[in-house]
């Protein structure tokens, strides 16, 4: 069953063109790693994904519906710089805000919800941490508690935006185990502009710089390498050419008789 | 001094003083959190456009700069909706076109201009029992939309990106926090006047904000600093015979100095 469908996807920002005809297919059970250098357009697809911005062109169907409609059925782990550091709250509170219900005049959460939320903690090895500051916690420590946060609706689809870039290098709690866990019940789409995310268990990849080629195996294509660090002719590129050049300028001003 | 309470005129500053610090407190923690101070000074600021245009027309001055703060608050949101990297920029043509606009009504205006240095810089023992019961009004409409969008604001506040996947509507959210902003600067206009009232949205809450383990708390701070800032900042401008706005200020003024003292020497060795 297809979880997401990107079907000719185009889209820019002002004139700028940030994805042009991409296509995608992320089906239950992927453990997908989206790769590209920074403004490449991964977090752009990450956003049409979760239906915060609309494609100029293509469609775009997730759990086979407009984007944005099953907001519950998403986990979604941003950016820890996208979190305002000026909001006082502690752990357990953070990881509450992943129940999103509709209801009105709502302070207090119920006991209910604050012990699925310290067995989610748990999961993540923060149940310790339940009432401390999330801005005291080092960054590997957050960004567990944001995996947290996103995992308490229970979803079926998890997305990551950039989750390798906190994480603590010598904690016991190993990122990369866990979601490999995960993804044995849960579809991942994890993003990151760093290669090595290809060394852990990811089953699909796909490379984005504009374009977007896809891989069901989790080994990089030619194609793919050349849209992380671009193409160079061998003749463009090699000494002779440049050195040659250069002679030939230098002829021309009679500097080598 | 009891004998005082007697007069209607203390009575009313006492219940604006209250009015404007429960208000003060919620409101600036929003602004506080949000990092929006600037544009609560734009917003005071332009609504001088509204206090020039009562004059102009003739028509009483807190209602109409009422329905001018609001439409400028409601104007930014909507213009940083989709890119709040360009606030900066908005808030500043927004806070000086609308100082000058009022400029411009003031000028177009014959006659005497009494009491407009109170719009500026707060006259509390002016404030007349209508003036009082719009600002009633306006606090417990801004009360009532902040308990029932708690949860949804807390969330917007603290992670925006997160709040918008979830489905929370966040540019609607986005211009009612500044919609509320524009109704809390009018109630606290008359305490503190235009000029100074930043300083009543943000100390108490960047006060609290030291002390405060969640946003409720926070709030709830907040409200008791504003309060007792206020009051002592009556007493003092009734003793020294000083302008209230700004004895209310200095008072709010020291106490952030207090805490933060504090907060760096007794409660370092605490923790």
């Amino acid at each position: 069953m297809a979880i997401v469908e990107i079907d000719g996807v185009s889209f820019a920002y002002e004139r700028e063109t940030v994805l042009e005809n991409v296509s995608l297919k992320v089906s239950k059970g992927d453990f997908l790693a989206v790769l590209g250098p920074n403004g490449g357009g991964k977090t752009t697809l990450l956003k049409l994904i979760l239906g915060l911005i609309k494609p100029d062109e293509g469609c775009i169907k997730v759990f086979g519906e407009k984007p944005g409609k099953h907001s519950k059925r998403i986990g979604y782990v941003p950016q820890y710089s996208y979190i305002n550091k000026n909001f006082p709250l502690s752990v357990i509170e953070s990881v509450l805000m992943g129940l999103t219900k509709k209801k009105l005049f709502n302070f207090k959460y119920t006991e209910t919800d604050k012990s699925r939320a310290l067995e989610t903690l748990d999961k993540v090895d923060m149940g310790g941490y339940a009432d401390r500051q999330i801005h005291d916690l080092s960054g590997g420590q957050r960004q567990r508690v944001l995996l947290a946060r996103a995992l308490l609706s229970d979803p079926d689809l998890i997305i990551l935006d950039e989750p390798t870039s906190n994480i603590d290098p010598y904690g016991k709690f190993c990122f990369f185990t866990f979601l490999e866990e995960l993804s044995r019940e849960k579809t991942i789409i994890l993003v990151s502009h760093n290669i090595n995310v290809i060394a852990t268990k990811i089953n699909r990849v796909a490379c984005v710089n504009r374009f977007l080629y896809y891989n069901s195996e989790p080994v990089l294509t030619k194609e793919m390498v050349e849209i992380l660090y671009g193409t160079h002719d061998e003749h463009v590129c090699s000494l002779g050419k440049y050195f040659s050049d250069d002679f030939a300028h230098m002829e021309k001003r009679g500097g080598i008789g | 001094m009891i004998d005082l309470i007697h007069l209607d005129f203390i009575r009313n500053a006492l219940f604006a003083v209250f009015l404007c610090g429960l208000l003060g407190g919620i409101i600036g923690s929003y602004v506080v959190v949000n990092r929006i101070v600037f544009l609560a000074g734009g917003v005071a600021h332009a609504s001088f456009g509204g206090i020039g245009l009562a004059y102009l027309l003739g028509t009483a001055i807190l209602p109409t700069t009422f329905v001018f703060a609001v439409m400028v608050s409601v104007l930014i949101g909507l213009m940083t909706m989709n890119d709040s990297e360009k606030m900066d920029t908005v808030i500043g043509i927004t806070w000086s076109a609308g100082m000058a606009l009022g400029v411009v009504f003031l000028e177009l205006t014959p006659g005497y201009k009494g009491n407009l240095m109170g719009y500026l810089f707060g006259s509390i023992l002016s404030v007349s029992g209508s003036d009082l019961f719009l600002m009633l009004f306006c606090t417990v409409a801004v009360i009532l939309i902040v308990t029932i969008f708690y949860r949804n604001l807390a969330i917007m506040s603290f992670d925006r990106e997160f709040a918008a996947a979830k489905g929370v509507p966040v540019k609607f959210f986005h211009v009612l926090i500044l919609l509320l902003l524009g109704v809390a600067l009018v109630v606290m206009i008359r305490v503190s006047g235009l000029i100074l009232v930043i300083a009543l949205l943000s100390i108490p809450p960047a006060i609290s904000a030291k002390f405060s383990k969640s946003f409720l708390t926070m709030i709830t701070y907040s409200v008791i600093i504003s309060l007792a800032a206020g009051y002592a900042g009556l007493f003092f401008s009734y003793w020294f015979s000083i302008s209230s706005g700004a004895s209310i200020i200095l008072c709010m003024a020291f106490f952030y100095i207090a805490a933060d003292i504090l907060n760096r020497t007794v409660l370092k060795e605490l923790a």
